[in-house]
């Protein structure tokens, strides 16, 4: 458990998009991918998704519709609109920068 | 919609616990054992719920009244700054509102007649002279009714046809109309009970009556059987023919009954007795350049037909103007009212920046609430949004109380206003009145909250969450930039202010050349009826005088056609028989008996003053004044010389005296010298009595009347004075023009600097780091001090340097409103520039010393 991260806050938003990207998901699902993709690593409550999906739902980011999982629950499923994709890339680019920015900053200096 | 949310937000979470649970049963799990494992990860349900809902953006209504509500919660937690806030929206909500209405009431609420844009005023105009405007005459009207195609018809009043109703009760004044048969059509109103007179009346100057509703109600106790009922007026039986609606009080209030205008064939003249008020109602789709040209052709014709005395010099010829009716109403308040909006107007605005800048520094307080609103997710619209909407609460203070505080001025005010202020009557507390209110207060707070939501928008997160208390660069600057506008807006506040100070001062060192202590004054009209002789006339003037020079206390007293200043005159050409290449000379014609110019105080220069034997029969005397002698006569003496009225059957009059010029129609415009005849020898009906008294007049006033009515029981006194109180009637517009500017002044002075000491307060309580720093590194207080007052000094130059700028066109546009001082007063000038840093700087010694006080220790520990 000790190494388990938490979602860094406004990160969550980026990985929820990001996950959407592969195409409509309920909000267990997403939970389920962000957990996998993060070999477990990134540690979410599961509940703390859904204010960050509705928030995303109405910023017209996703949007959502109902509909049945391959176990005939009926569930809510999000997918994203055209402003959600371009949001996405340009959080990813934004992201990307950081990253690069903040490990440069942390690299041991010459 | 919110239901449906709610049940869907259900539905969701529940099937997020189905799928978890039915995936820890394949796993192997028990279903009890899977369930509570669901549970777990879920988490706090209460607490995804609320914060799910949170985001659910509250729809239109519901979204801006949760705002509100919020921002409400927060000025309670803030009540001082609420506070002020608030009054200060109250006080500029409420003037404004308050000087809105009077400006609606007088120049916008339209006439109340159907239709009454199409109603105009024709005039007179002679261009290039002094006569820019004057009435019509009898021979106008004819000719402009008969020519003309632009008018439904045009009806003709003649204003000053007063009464004398005796009869039952009290004898008095009634203030009353002649009017051609044809105004009532063109005004489009029908008799309350009754009928109005016909064309036929009108030739034959039959004796009958129209009444006001009013004067129906007071004097006749609102008689159904009026109709019919003779009432004695100036000594003749009038047959009262209708009674007219309520709202009709033709031309103002104060007219209380109308008869039929007769022109006898002599009035009907060119050139002659300019006596009448033209009305006419457009016909439809007619608009007023079009009857102004159709009207220019006919004067031009006219003007050809009568070379005489239509033709002017330098090919120019008597004009007609045509005028929209309400505005020759407006006309004598207009450039006040304007005025008086623009001073309240910038009153406002610089309330509205007041309330920007504490909004702006309320932002900074909130500076992080608002930056983790923003990591949250929150949009810089939202934010806007939100700002905007938490200042609603205040401009709904702002509203009712300035709603609440117009209504008590206008309640109180009105009174106030002089009473020569034409359409008080629609002055009011009505719907459009209202309107402004609540538009007025919406518009200034949402002025004033955009540029705080602006900069709110921009907050960087990141920068915020790190300084925990700097603020954003930008919002000084904006805070500088409304503290200079303010400065600038009051300095031009306070030269306008100033001009109108000086003006009064000037007007009141005025010397109207007649004495206004001790003088009781009041009017009586005589009933031809009653003395049909001038002879009579004049006799019974001698009577009341000599009665009234019996009483103790009366030092002198005399009867003149025309009281000086009390807003009537009778003026006209005269010609010097000495001059005969000078053209006839505009001046006041006055008849005034012996003791006349001993109760007025007004002097005698040369020769002597009229006597008791200047009779009818003895020979023809007059007096002129000192400036008709000077223009006249130069240095040579003009006693012995003769002038007449200037048409040519009128008798030659020799000059046996010359007395002091004085101002009659105002202190403010010397118009033209006076000339006077004895009563005895041109009589006039209607006179003043003047009487100069040893102690207060007031005092005298019921003593005086009481020898009138003993001399007869039947004679009406109207206006009845001390000339105090002519002199204070004269002076009331410009009185109350100058408290409410000066006011307006001093009320921005202090907002204004409110504004200041904000901005120079908190940006000195935000350099307290580097202020510490600076003494520990050695810099005195004075050092100190000088920054923080150097900054509250910058800002007040710039302010000073754009509002001497924008001073010079106010004072312009002020220009027909001042009196003994220019535009660009040099005075006025230096006044706000004087004033401000004095008060600024008063202002900013507080944050001054405060700032000295930085404790270098504290403030580098606190870092």
């Amino acid at each position: 458990m000790a190494d388990k991260l938490e979602v860094l806050q406004g990160t969550l938003d980026l990985l929820i998009l990001r996950t959407l990207q592969w195409g409509p998901q309920h909000g267990h699902g997403i939970g389920q991918a962000i957990r996998t993709k993060s070999d477990d690593l990134l540690q979410l409550e599961h509940g703390s998704l859904y204010p960050a999906l509705h928030r995303l739902r109405r910023d017209a980011l996703i949007e959502s519709e109902w509909g049945m999982t391959e176990n005939k629950q009926r569930a809510k499923f999000y997918r994203l609109t055209r402003a959600g994709k371009k949001r996405l890339v340009a959080e990813e680019s934004k992201w990307k920068l950081f990253v690069k920015t903040v490990a440069k900053v942390l690299r041991p200096q010459e | 919609m919110r239901e449906q949310e709610e049940r869907e937000l259900e539905e969701e979470l529940s099937a997020h616990l189905a799928i978890e649970t039915r995936q820890r049963i394949e796993r192997g799990q028990s279903a009890d054992a899977a369930e509570t494992g669901a549970r777990l990860v879920l988490g706090n349900l209460g607490k995804i719920r609320e914060e799910t809902r949170e985001t659910w953006g509250w729809t239109g209504m519901e979204a801006i009244l949760n705002d509100i509500w919020y921002g409400w919660r927060v000025m309670r937690k803030a009540p001082v700054w609420t506070s002020v806030v608030a009054l200060t929206l109250v006080l500029g909500i409420g003037l404004s509102t308050a000087i809105f209405s009077v400006v609606y009431g007088v120049m916008l609420n339209p006439l109340p007649y159907p239709e009454p844009g199409r109603l105009i005023t024709l005039w007179n105009s002679a261009p290039g002279g002094v006569y820019q405007r004057f009435n019509a005459n009898a021979l106008n009207w004819t000719v402009w009714r008969a020519r003309s195609h632009s008018f439904e018809d045009i009806a003709l009043v003649r204003l000053i046809a007063n009464y004398n109703l005796t009869g039952d009760g009290k004898p008095e004044r009634l203030q009353a109309a002649r009017t051609s048969w044809n105004l009532p059509h063109v005004l489009r109103v029908e008799p309350l009970m009754g009928r109005v007179f016909t064309e036929k009346e009108q030739n034959s100057d039959a004796h009958v009556a129209v009444l006001s509703y009013y004067l129906w109600q007071r004097r006749f106790g609102g008689d159904p059987n009026i109709l019919g009922r003779k009432i004695p007026l100036n000594g003749a039986a009038y047959e009262v023919i209708g009674v007219m609606p309520a709202n009709y009080r033709f031309p103002t209030p104060q007219f209380e009954l109308w008869t039929p205008l007769y022109l006898p064939p002599d009035e009907i003249q060119p050139g002659l007795n300019y006596n009448y008020m033209a009305v006419g109602r457009l016909k439809t789709g007619v608009t007023v350049p079009q009857a102004q040209a159709e009207m220019s052709g006919i004067m031009r014709q006219f003007a050809q037909e009568h070379p005489q005395t239509n033709r002017l010099s330098k090919g120019k010829f008597v004009e007609a103007i045509v005028e929209p009716l309400l505005d020759g109403y407006t006309l004598p308040v207009r450039g006040a009212l304007w005025v008086l909006l623009a001073a309240v107007g910038c009153l406002l605005l610089i309330g509205c920046f007041n309330l920007s800048i504490l909004l702006l520094a309320r932002a900074s307080s909130r500076a992080k609430e608002i930056a983790v609103r923003a990591a949250l997710g929150a949009s810089g619209g939202r934010l806007r949004r939100q700002m905007l909407a938490e200042v609603i609460p205040l401009s709904i203070l702002g509203a009712i109380g300035g709603i609440a505080l117009a209504w008590l001025l206008l309640k109180s005010a009105v009174q106030l206003l002089p009473a020569t202020m034409p359409r008080i009557e629609s002055i009011g507390f009505n719907v459009p009145v209202l309107v402004f209110a609540i538009a007025i207060s919406l518009l200034v707070v949402i002025v004033a909250a955009l540029l705080p939501a602006r900069v709110a928008g921009r907050t960087q997160m990141a920068g915020t969450m790190q300084h925990s208390s700097r603020s954003v660069a930008g919002r000084t600057r904006a805070r500088s930039l409304l503290v200079t506008a303010q400065v600038a807006i009051t300095v031009v506040l306070l030269f306008g202010g100033a001009l109108f100070v000086r003006s009064l001062s000037a007007v009141l060192k005025v010397n109207p050349g007649f004495t206004t202590q001790g003088v009781l004054t009041m009017h009586l009209a005589v009933t031809r009826a009653k003395h049909p002789q001038d002879r009579q006339v004049a006799e019974f003037y001698e009577r009341i005088l000599e009665r009234v020079r019996s009483l103790s206390g009366v030092v002198a007293a005399g009867f003149v056609n025309r009281l000086p200043l009390s807003g009537v005159s009778q003026t006209g050409g005269v010609n010097i028989e000495e001059r005969p290449e000078m053209q006839s000379l505009d001046t006041d014609w006055r008849s005034a008996t012996p003791g006349y110019f001993e109760a007025a105080g007004i002097p005698l220069k040369r020769g002597r003053l009229f006597s008791s034997y200047d009779r009818p029969d003895s020979p023809l005397v007059g007096l002129i004044d000192d400036q008709l002698a000077h223009k006249v006569f130069g240095d040579a003496d003009p006693i012995g010389k003769r002038f007449r009225i200037a048409i040519a059957d009128q008798p030659w009059v020799e000059i046996i005296g010359v007395v002091g010029h004085i101002l009659n129609d105002t202190l403010e415009k010397d118009v033209r010298p006076q000339v006077y005849w004895p009563e005895t020898q041109r009589t006039q009906d209607r006179a003043a009595l003047v009487v100069r008294t040893m102690a207060r007049p007031e005092t005298l006033t019921a003593a005086v009347m009481e020898q009138i009515r003993k001399e007869d029981p039947d004679q009406p006194v109207y206006d009845v004075r001390s000339m105090q109180e002519w002199m204070s009637q004269t002076l009331s517009t410009r009185n109350l023009m100058t408290q409410v500017v000066t006011f307006f002044g001093a009320a921005s002075l202090v907002l204004a600097v409110l504004g200041l000491y904000g901005v120079v307060s908190y940006t000195a309580g935000q350099r307290m780091r580097e202020f510490g720093i600076r003494m520990a590194l050695g810099a005195g207080l004075g050092h100190v001090r000088r920054l923080v007052l150097g900054q509250a000094g910058r800002l007040v130059v710039c302010g000073c340097a754009l509002g001497l700028a924008l001073a010079w066109p106010a004072g312009r546009a002020l220009r027909s409103l001042l009196y003994g001082v220019t535009s660009s007063d040099g005075v006025a000038m230096i006044v706000a520039p004087v004033v401000l840093p004095v008060v600024a700087l008063l202002a900013s010694l507080g944050p001054a010393r405060r700032a000295t006080r930085a404790d270098p220790a504290s403030t580098l520990r606190a870092e």
